[in-house]
Order: C-alpha cells, then structure tokens, then sequence
C-alpha cells in the first residue's frame, strides 16, 4: 500500500474520527456494574469472545461482502441483512448513528458516487447506515484494502472497548494497552477467517452480551449510550 | 429539511445549567416558540428526567419526548467539541421528524472552564458559572468564559455567604469579554432569566425582544 493509503486507513482508526464510538461500551458497563467483568482478564476474554462470536462471523463478513461488492442493489441487500441481526435497540440505533455520521463525514472529503448514494439512501431512509455496511463503503471509497479494512474495524471496536474499561475505573492504562496488545493474534486470525465468506454464512452467538445490552437499555444511571 | 436553531449551554457541575434552562424555556414557551431539550450527561437521566417532569409532564410546555436524555462515556466536552456525532445525529431526527421546532437546547454535561461548543453543533455558545465558585470567575478566564456568546453568573444571592464580590466578578467580566455580553442571575428568584431569553430571542431567534 501507498503511504497515502496507509495515511487513509490511520484517520479512519483515529480514536477522534468523529463517529461517536466513544460513547459505546457494547454492555461492558452493566456487565462491570453487576461484576460480570471486574479485571483485566476477564476483559479480554469478553473482546475475544465478541470478535470471534460476533464481529468476525458477522460483522466483518458483512463488512467484507460490502467492501467486495460492485452493486448498489447488492450493498442495500447487505445493510438491510445486518440491520436485521441487530437484536438490541440500543446497539442498533448507535450502530446507525455512527454509521450515518462515518459516511457524511467521509464523503464531506471524499469523492465517490457510491458513497454519495449511500448517504442519500440513509437520509431517505432506504437504507439504515448500519456501522459495519457504512464502514465498508468509506473503506472502498478510500481506496483501503478489504483485508486492512477488517482490521481497522476490529481494531475500532477493541480501541473503543478498552477505553470504556478504562474510563469505568474497571482497568488502568497500562492494562488497556497490554489487552489490546495481547488480542492482536485473534483479531489477524478473525480477518483471515471472514475475509472470503459470503453474506449468507454470516452467523452470531453471544447471549451474554446481548442480554447485558438490553440490561443497560432499562438501566437509569449509566455512563454510556450502549 | 430546515435546520432548526441551535444553543449550546455549557459550565461546570452544579452551575445552575439545567436550573437555567427550567426556568428560561417557560419564557420562550409563553412567546410561542417550540423548544426542544437535549441533556447531555455523565449520568445520562438525571437531569433529562427533572425537565421533563418540570417542564414537559407538570407544565405542559412541551412534548415529553422532546427532552432527550445522552450519555456521554464521562466526556462531556467530548460529545460537544471532539466528536459531536451523536448529538448531531440526534438533531438531524428532531428536524425531520418536528419541523415545527424553533429551537434546540443542548445541555453539556457539568464539565471544566475549557468547555467550548463545535460550531456544528451550536450556533449560539451560553457558559455559565455561579458565584458559589468565588469571585476568581470569570478573572480565571478559560476558554468557556472568553469565547462564548453570553456569559451567565449565576447564583448571585450566595454571594455574601460565600464571600464573593459581585463587583470584582462584574469588572472582571468585563475586562475579559470586551464588549461582549454577561448577565447576572439567580435562578432561584428568576432575576435576570428574562435578560438571558431576551438575548436568546434577539441573537438566535432574531425576533424582537419585547412580546
């Protein structure tokens, strides 16, 4: 890859690229709240299980599929897809927040007509800007490689989550730094294996998860919109 | 879609941001204008949840939806400055869905003197401090106190009680800001609230500030 395309691929990992991701915590607040999780340890097996239940089988083939894919129709196949497998409300409204604001904001710099219909498609309501599908059109928009693009993803959501933990008082910043270190193998591995799926192997099992998730939706003091 | 005004209230914890708003929304609601509440916090219902039962359930002065609780992962300036995302996201579904609106307030969590507003996100910038902080407000400065658009003091009946001089805290304001604005007020008695909707009608609203 150019320097250029590695520089593409750095501001859209940047943790202040603005799609509101900070705000996240895919249910590890309530899970440290009612001491499901409370180490570092424990943290990281957690990440591990979501990237290798969820994102990698899910997301990322989903992600992959759209980045591949020459289509419109196909790309408005696959969002609707992955907004359908959204079983919590509120990962599922921020996932589209996020999704719609990754776009807008990367077209604002970026020429690209597929881009453009895909953000004219999420103002119009055809299409629900799910973060994964909207993630894989800046990604092809920008010209990054589907492989890197996978990464980047991973490597979004583990930056993101770690840094919730660290904010919740759950880890310190060096133990942040060494679980994101420590789950770099699983996340290169997780991107080999969603990287040729086709959409219709996607597949997602994480119930602890996703109860905890719907736990917070209900939860009335809460640091986090997930 | 029409992009419904905006206002961004900013000040440290426990300044009086929500109290203000409590008490200046009834004065626009009695103009005829419609307002929308956007609370951002650290503990994301709290203050969201008060407004509504002030405003929305017991007065009547607007929807109860239209006060809308956002967490902000312990960053208020964060979710204001930084990466405004996901406040923007969540005005851009107000304006589709209640074209109607005239107004949008965004309450940022209790935060530092540094709080600013994207200018995406706000047009108008409102920072407020109260006088129980002492009287080394505004003369502290901070980007907060220098740049926003009007400059509230609230809390000013504890001023005695805690030894603060409003005459220091005034001519530093003014010495700091220039010609630009400040009102003092105590929420608690409405003095000076009707100043800072006024400035609100007129610098946001651009209506005459006389009903």
């Amino acid at each position: 890859m150019s320097t250029e395309a590695d520089l593409h691929m750095m501001q859209l990992s940047d943790s202040m690229f603005p799609t509101g991701l900070f705000a996240a915590s895919g249910g590890i607040e309530t899970m440290f709240l009612k001491k499901k999780i409370t180490t570092s340890r424990e943290l990281r097996e957690f990440l591990g299980a979501v990237i290798t239940r969820q994102l990698g089988p899910c997301e990322c083939v989903m992600l992959a599929n759209v980045h591949r894919c020459q289509g419109r129709d196909e790309i408005a196949e696959l969002d609707s897809m992955c907004h359908s497998m959204r079983a919590n409300k509120e990962v599922r409204e921020a996932s589209c927040r996020s999704g719609g604001q990754l776009a807008r904001c990367v077209a604002g710099f970026v020429t690209s007509d597929t881009l453009d219909w895909y953000c004219s498609m999420i103002v119009s309501k055809k299409a629900s800007g799910e973060y994964p599908v909207s993630f894989g059109v800046c990604c092809s928009a920008m010209g990054i490689k589907t492989e890197r693009a996978l990464a980047m993803f991973l490597y979004g959501y583990l930056a993101s989550s770690v840094g919730a933990a660290l904010r919740l008082g759950m880890i310190d910043h060096m133990e942040g730094q060494e679980v994101i270190h420590a789950l770099k193998p699983l996340i290169s591995e997780t991107v080999s294996e969603s990287l040729k799926k086709p959409a219709s192997e996607a597949w997602q099992f994480v119930p602890q998860a996703e109860i905890y998730q719907m736990v917070h939706e209900g939860t009335d003091a809460k640091m986090f919109i997930t | 879609m029409a992009r419904i005004p905006r206002i961004g209230i900013g000040g440290p914890v426990g300044s009086g941001k929500s109290m203000l708003i409590e008490r200046v929304v009834p004065l626009l609601a009695a103009r005829g204008y419609s307002v929308s509440i956007i609370s951002n916090d650290v503990i994301s219902k709290e203050d969201a949840d008060r407004m509504r039962e002030n405003l929305a359930t017991r007065k009547g002065l607007l929807p109860e939806n239209l006060v809308i609780g956002l967490a902000t992962g312990g960053c208020p300036h964060t979710a204001v400055r930084e990466d405004p995302s996901m406040n923007i996201s969540v005005i851009e579904e107000l304006e589709e869905r209640h074209p109607e609106l005239d107004l949008v307030i965004i309450e940022s969590g209790g935060d530092n003197i540094t709080t600013t507003f994207s200018p995406r996100l706000a047009d108008y910038f409102i920072y407020i401090i109260d006088v129980a902080g002492g009287d080394k407000y505004p003369r502290k400065g901070g980007l907060g106190i220098e740049s926003c658009d009007l400059l509230v003091i609230n809390k000013t009946d504890l001023a005695p009680l805690v030894g603060a001089s409003l005459e220091t805290m005034r001519d530093d304001a003014q010495r700091i800001r220039g010609e630009r604005p400040f009102v003092f007020v105590n929420c608690m008695t409405d003095e000076g609230v009707g100043a800072v909707a006024g400035r609100i009608i007129h610098d946001v609203l651009f209506d005459s500030e006389e009903a």
